[in-house]
């Protein structure tokens, strides 16, 4: 469908944004995603627990990539997609999600992957191996 | 609620437990709402017309919604139950997806959890609790399997 990102090769980055996380987005996301845990939803609970305010959901991260790699690269198939939630997330971050790809064999892709929040402070890394179709 | 002695000898024993298996049925409301939800706008998660044409039963979830499956079977609080903690105060820390065929709306997924590890870190300050799942669809294919760690704060004054 799209010759230029299906060219995707080695050293080659694509990028993704999304947010402000609002309030509304996060409860709507914590209904349909089945964590509605009260440190997500309000301040004074997720406070209570230690942390310093209602936090976003780590997965929503890793959405916000899984997204990226369809848009990047249509017709490819997920084999693999590991993530570490290396900081918190908040109510209204931004967060831009880059991808880059570390390896090119054949058809399968590997790609590096970095979310920073508007702070430019690292809150996921990543890596995920897909397959492209020929 | 009895008091759970949180030791190394606890955390030994609950490796490789392993939970009874969950059922949870994909509806077609949760994931063309998760997937509106993550901003995926893609028709193959929202219209079943659009997915049929691109080759699949119904329409097929994102990603990161088997860990919304687990959710939906209240895995998360059994391995955390065990050590005397619930979700609410626990962290995402790291999460592995490993992809089979595609989960679509209508599917009865079938799983299992396993736990992995227990350990603690940073000097007891941190408790990291790992667990492997392995997800089947109702034609017993393999759909996912899934590494998913939690992190609890323990208290330093323990």
């Amino acid at each position: 469908m799209n010759a230029e990102t299906r060219s995707l090769a080695t050293g080659d980055s694509v990028s993704l944004e999304d947010g402000p996380l609002t309030s509304d987005r996060i409860a709507t996301f914590a209904r349909f995603g089945a964590d509605d845990s009260p440190s997500h939803l309000d301040d004074a609970e997720a406070r209570r627990i230690g942390y310093p305010r209602a936090l976003a959901h780590g997965i929503l991260s890793m959405a916000l990539a899984g997204r990226l790699f369809h848009q990047a690269l249509p017709d490819a198939q997920l084999i693999r997609f590991q993530s570490r939630f290396v900081a918190m997330t908040f109510h209204n971050d931004v967060l831009r999600c880059h991808a880059t790809v570390r390896e090119r064999t054949g058809d399968l892709v590997l790609l590096d992957v970095l979310i920073h929040n508007q702070d430019d402070k690292i809150v996921m890394t990543g890596w995920a191996e897909l397959r492209c179709s020929s | 609620m009895t008091c759970i002695d949180r030791s190394q000898e606890l955390y030994d024993r609950l490796v490789g437990k392993t939970f009874p298996a969950f059922e949870v049925l994909v509806t077609h409301d949760r994931v063309a709402g998760y997937a509106r939800s993550i901003g995926d706008n893609d028709p193959i998660r929202q219209d079943t017309a659009a997915a049929r044409a691109a080759g699949y039963r119904d329409i097929v979830a994102p990603p990161t919604f088997g860990f919304t499956i687990t959710l939906l079977a209240a895995q998360s609080n059994l391995a955390l139950g065990d050590l005397g903690f619930d979700m609410n105060e626990a962290l995402h820390g790291e999460q592995l997806f490993e992809y089979g065929a595609p989960i679509c709306a209508g599917d009865l997924i079938r799983g299992v959890q396993v736990i992995e590890s227990v350990e603690d870190k940073k000097g007891g300050a941190l408790l990291f609790v790992k667990s492997r799942f392995d997800l089947n669809n109702q034609d017993r294919e393999w759909v996912l399997g899934m590494v998913q760690t939690s992190i609890i704060q323990l208290e330093t004054a323990e």
